[in-house]
């Protein structure tokens, strides 16, 4: 189990990463690895769950619903200001924008009463701090923050 | 994703080690609990520690194995739940309805298991 707490100001993740990925499920591993690699082995690795889970949740997504989309997907990583942030870039893409049109995902229903979708953007939209949606020219970004403290 | 299965008494342990995400960690887990329960193994412990990422389709693989078992008369109970897994399952609603136990021993001897008549 990560310890609890702010992670140390020296022993934070510094500087930003780019890499593009084919649009597979099989390109996670490297997805997890341009993570793990970015956070380092220091106090960073606290923040290696939520933010492999969060870019797991939407890199399958766009993968799974625009799997006609010819273009790789483009991931930033970059530490500024004390955040982590995290852009995700999808080049001829429909729009859909998850702060607004991902379907509600009722947590109290019982098990069997639930319906399929959404979880996965709930999980995104409830443990990144800030999430900006833009979409231009049929690119779709998507900018998650999470704080390091 | 590996997946190491043991049987205790009337109580299996299932315990999955790496990633519990969409795909081939998803796949595994549902086919193995499918296959339990179709053998009539329907106590299940789900040991988490080996875990290092759970994803929407980890959380879904639990709530299957939560309703196959149910069904069957059984239930599932976890142990070893990761600060972040545990957060993941209280945003799911899982930890409503779904038993955590500090271990192992606790969860298999917790089993209320009524007595086989010949």
């Amino acid at each position: 189990m990560s310890s609890a707490g702010p992670v140390p100001s020296n022993d934070r993740p510094r500087g930003a990463v780019s890499a593009a990925f084919a649009r597979d499920i099989g390109e996670l591993e490297s997805v997890f690895q341009m993570v793990e690699t970015f956070l380092g082995s220091g106090a960073g690795s606290k923040l290696l769950f939520p933010i492999q889970l969060a870019l797991e949740e939407i890199f399958t997504n766009l993968v799974k619903y625009n799997a006609a989309g010819k273009s790789q997907i483009r991931i930033d990583l970059r530490a500024d200001e004390g955040e982590v942030i995290i852009r995700v870039t999808d080049p001829d893409s429909p729009r859909f924008d998850i702060t607004t049109d991902a379907p509600q995902v009722d947590i109290a229903q019982p098990l069997d009463k639930r319906t399929e979708g959404g979880l996965g953007i709930h999980l995104v939209k409830k443990i990144m701090d800030r999430i900006e949606y833009q979409h231009e020219n049929r690119t779709s970004t998507l900018t998650l923050h999470k704080r390091m403290d | 994703m590996k997946l190491e299965v043991r049987h205790v008494g009337q109580v299996t342990v299932v315990a999955p080690t790496g990633k519990l995400v969409i795909g081939e960690g998803e796949t595994l887990m549902n086919q193995t609990t499918s296959r339990l329960v179709g053998e009539g193994r329907v106590h299940l412990v789900i040991d988490l520690d080996g875990v290092t990422l759970m994803d929407s389709s980890g959380v879904d693989s639990l709530v299957l194995a939560t309703r196959l078992t149910q069904e069957n008369g059984g239930k599932i109970k976890l142990v070893h739940v990761s600060r972040h897994i545990y957060k993941l399952l209280d945003l799911t609603g899982l930890t409503a309805v779904i038993e955590i136990c500090l271990s192992t021993e606790e969860a298999i001897s917790s089993f209320q298991i009524p007595e086989k008549t010949a």
